[in-house]
Parts: structure tokens; sequence; C-alpha cells
């Protein structure tokens, strides 16, 4: 099984690799084009500004491997936060398209009660059970997550799963689309349950 | 359900040893920190921040080996500070494997560095702590040597202002005396800024934590002696809330 955690921009890859690891996975951590067309399973880490790590990835010539990986060899891909986010068509933190995997924009997350919801949005957080979801647990299982971030994805369309949080008003927490995977928080610091959500990322066949 | 986290902090002498200090003075060594980190992996801790307290002082940065030691052992996020002046140390620390640093003295003598580092960084890795004291009349201030003198409130606002991404606020005379947080100084800074607070100093026992959770807006509980010391006797035993007591602090969001 060829795992490759996609390197790029500024992102801060250590926990991921780390949890990867500790669910017996033993990952590249590449930019090269040739590791990420070898790969079943591609993780999209992110941490940093939207727009910068979408300008790396188009400078570094990753666009171009990464689509063929996901659209001609069916990689089963997790984009994760920020590698969610850039996913979508339109991407407000750098007012610029994004990859357009999925329908949807990545906007800022907008609250009426600034006292109550600070953001960035920083802590665990329920996410709702969503029968079509591979990814969540059985409607019983534990689905407090670890969420870090001040965009969100909205208006997704064609998804065959949108999972949702609250705070102050739902908003989109994952969605799923064949073999494309996004979750807006962050399964790598969510301890067990986290780590229950990585091994189903992996266990179904690629 | 929105949970708060709860954040153990561990502070680290010159030699890189973990200590835990009453009113910063008076340490009393809790051993070698990348062993406290390792105790604090077991109880898979929400988040963890380590603190160099005599960075500043020293005019260094925190060391970069125990970055590295620190980095290799801790399983959760954790964030970083101590004596961070400039753009570079912070690349290094977020490069060592910390998700976030914590700029404190440099902040305040100089909010223009809080833009620069978060517009480099972003906001998200960007956390300001707020040390905060009270004048002989009972006023609180966040001491500004050679530069000036703001109210908690408006040093969180210009935090805010120039892109921190969170803000720590503590009363620096309620260190390590585990009489409860300071409720009023947390309230009024939560309620001052739309980025996360965090509570600093003075929790001694998990109920304070609660507390601080009903009565103010802070989005995160740290504190230093209550995951170190059994009680307020202070004898020396590395702990964390269990699971229940954490899903206690969540609320209908």
């Amino acid at each position: 099984m060829n795992v490759t955690v996609v390197n790029y921009a500024n992102s801060n890859a250590h926990s991921i690799l780390r949890a990867l690891t500790a669910i017996g996975i033993q990952p590249r951590f590449s930019q090269d084009r040739d590791d990420i067309l070898a790969s079943d399973f591609l993780i999209l880490p992110g941490v940093g500004h939207t727009g910068t790590a979408l300008a790396a990835l188009r400078a570094r010539d990753l666009v171009g491997p990464l689509e063929e990986a996901v659209f001609g060899k069916s990689a089963r891909v997790l984009g994760i936060c920020l590698g969610m986010q850039i996913m979508v068509d339109y991407v407000e933190e750098g007012d610029c398209p994004g990859l357009g995997w999925i329908s949807g924009r990545a906007t800022s997350l907008k609250v009426r009660d600034r006292l109550r919801y600070k953001v960035p949005h920083i802590g665990w957080n329920t996410v709702a059970h969503d029968d079509a979801s591979s990814l969540l647990p059985p409607r019983e299982g534990d689905r407090n997550y670890y969420f870090c971030h001040k965009y969100s994805v909205e208006n997704v369309v064609g998804a065959a799963s949108v999972a949702t949080f609250h705070y102050e008003t739902e908003r989109v927490a994952m969605f799923e689309k064949s073999n494309i995977f996004g979750v807006q928080f962050h399964p790598e610091k969510s301890h067990a349950a986290g780590l229950a959500l990585l091994r189903r990322f992996f266990k179904a066949d690629a | 359900m929105f949970r708060p986290r709860v954040i153990p902090v561990v502070l680290v002498d010159e030699r890189g040893h973990a200590v835990k200090t009453r009113k910063f003075a008076r340490p009393l060594d809790l051993g070698d920190s990348v062993n406290t980190v390792s105790l604090f992996n077991a109880f898979e801790v929400d988040e963890l921040a380590v603190l160099d307290i005599s960075a500043t002082r020293l005019g260094r940065l925190f060391p970069e080996r125990l970055m590295a030691d620190i980095a290799s052992e801790a399983r959760m996020p954790f964030a970083v500070g101590g004596g961070i002046r400039t753009c570079d140390d912070i690349h290094a620390l977020l490069e060592a494997g910390a998700e976030k640093v914590i700029i404190a003295t440099a902040a305040i003598a100089d909010p223009g560095f809080v833009r620069t580092a978060s517009d480099t960084f972003a906001s998200s890795s960007i956390t300001v702590c707020l040390d905060v004291r009270r004048d002989w009349r009972g006023k609180y201030h966040v001491p500004a040597p050679g530069a000036k003198r703001r109210s908690p409130a408006e040093a969180a606002r210009l935090m805010e202002d120039m892109g921190a991404g969170e803000i720590i606020v503590q009363n620096l005379s309620r260190d390590g005396e585990m009489g409860g947080y300071d409720l009023a100084l947390i309230g009024e800074v939560a309620d001052a800024v739309g980025v996360p607070v965090i509570a600093l100093g003075g929790a001694g026992d998990f109920d304070d934590i609660r507390q601080a959770n009903t009565s103010t807006h802070a989005s995160a509980f740290a504190s230093g002696s209550l995951f170190c010391f059994q009680d307020r006797n202070r004898g020396v035993l590395i702990s964390y809330p269990d699971k229940d007591e954490l899903s206690s602090l969540a609320w209908q969001s």
C-alpha cells in the first residue's frame, strides 16, 4: 500500500505523519510527481494560508500529477482542513479558484454572536451522524473531533455524503464523493476517534 | 456540542528541566521536561503549551535540540513560547514540529511584529500571551517597559487587530497559587475580542475550570500547577481530567 502525504507550502505535517505511524502505516512525505502517481492513498494536510498553499501546489506543478492520480488512477485522497478547502471551486482566502474537484466554496466563518462563537473555531465539536458516510463511525460511535479553522466549506453540491457540525449554525464538517474525501477537523489530533476515522479511510479497497 | 480545550502548561528552565513556579519565582524542579511531555502523552491531553521561562531574560531562543526532543515525544498539538523575537525564530520552532508559537514580551514591545508574524505564518499559528498586573489602585494593566501601558482589553483588541489567532491571558500574581482563575480579568478580555481567549494562572482544581467555563467566554483553560501537583499541598503528580470531567465542559453550540 502506497501512501503519500503531499508536501506543499508551509504545511505542518508532523502530527499527521505521527498519527499514520500510530495506525501502522508508513507514509512518504513527498512533493515528487512519481511518488504521487504511484500512490494508492494521498493525504493533503493543511495548515497555513489557503491561497498560498494553492499557489505552491501550482508552482511545484503538482496539480497535474494529483489529478492524474485521483481521476486517472482512482487513488483515494483525503484533504484535511486547508487540504479540504483547496478541493472546492472558490477559495476566499486568496480570492482564487480552488482545484474544483468538489462543487462548493471555502469562505470565512461568519458568526453573529462573536462573544460566544469565537473565530477561529478551535476545540472539540460533534459531527452529526450521516448514514451515507463511509468515514464516520456507526450512529452510536464517538464523533467528537478537534477543529481549528477560520474558513469553512459551504454550498457543497453533488457529494455522496456531507456531514455537518453545529457552531451557531450548521456548517460542513466533511464531504465524500467516490474516492475524494475532505474533513474540516483534524483526525490526526482527535485521539482515538480520529485514528479510527483514518483507519476507515485506509480500510476500503483501493 | 462544543467542548473547550484543557491545556497543561510545562515551564522549562535554563537546564531544560520542567519546573513549576509561584508568582514566577521559587521554581520547583519536576525533572526532565521531555519526560514530563511523555507523561502528558499518556493522558491524551488536548494540547500542550511549553514555555521557556528563562529565554527572554537570557536573550536566547528555545533550545533547538530540546525542541526536537519534545516534538518527537509529543503526540498532541503543542505551542511553544519564550524569547521569540523574529520570524526566523518562529520558522525554526514550527519547522521543528510546534503547532503554534506563543509571543509575549516581543508582542507588547512591538505589536507590528505580531502583524508580520501572522501574515507570514497564518494567524492560527500565532498566539499572544498577555501578562497582566494590578497597580496599587487595583487597576489591571499589561506592563510595557518603554511602551504605552494598556488595559488588558485594549491590549487584547490590539493583538486581535494585528492578527493574533488566540490570546492567553494571565494575572501574574496568581501564578502557582492554585486559588482559582482571575475571573474578572478573564471575563473582561474574553468579552473584548472575537478570537479565542485562553485562561491561565491560578487553577487549583477542576472546579476552577468549570467555574471559568460557565462564567466567562474563554475558549480554553490552561494550567501548570493543576496538572503537575496532586493537590494544593504540591506533591508532584502529573495528571489530567478524565473523559467524563472533560465532557462536562461541553456546551450546546
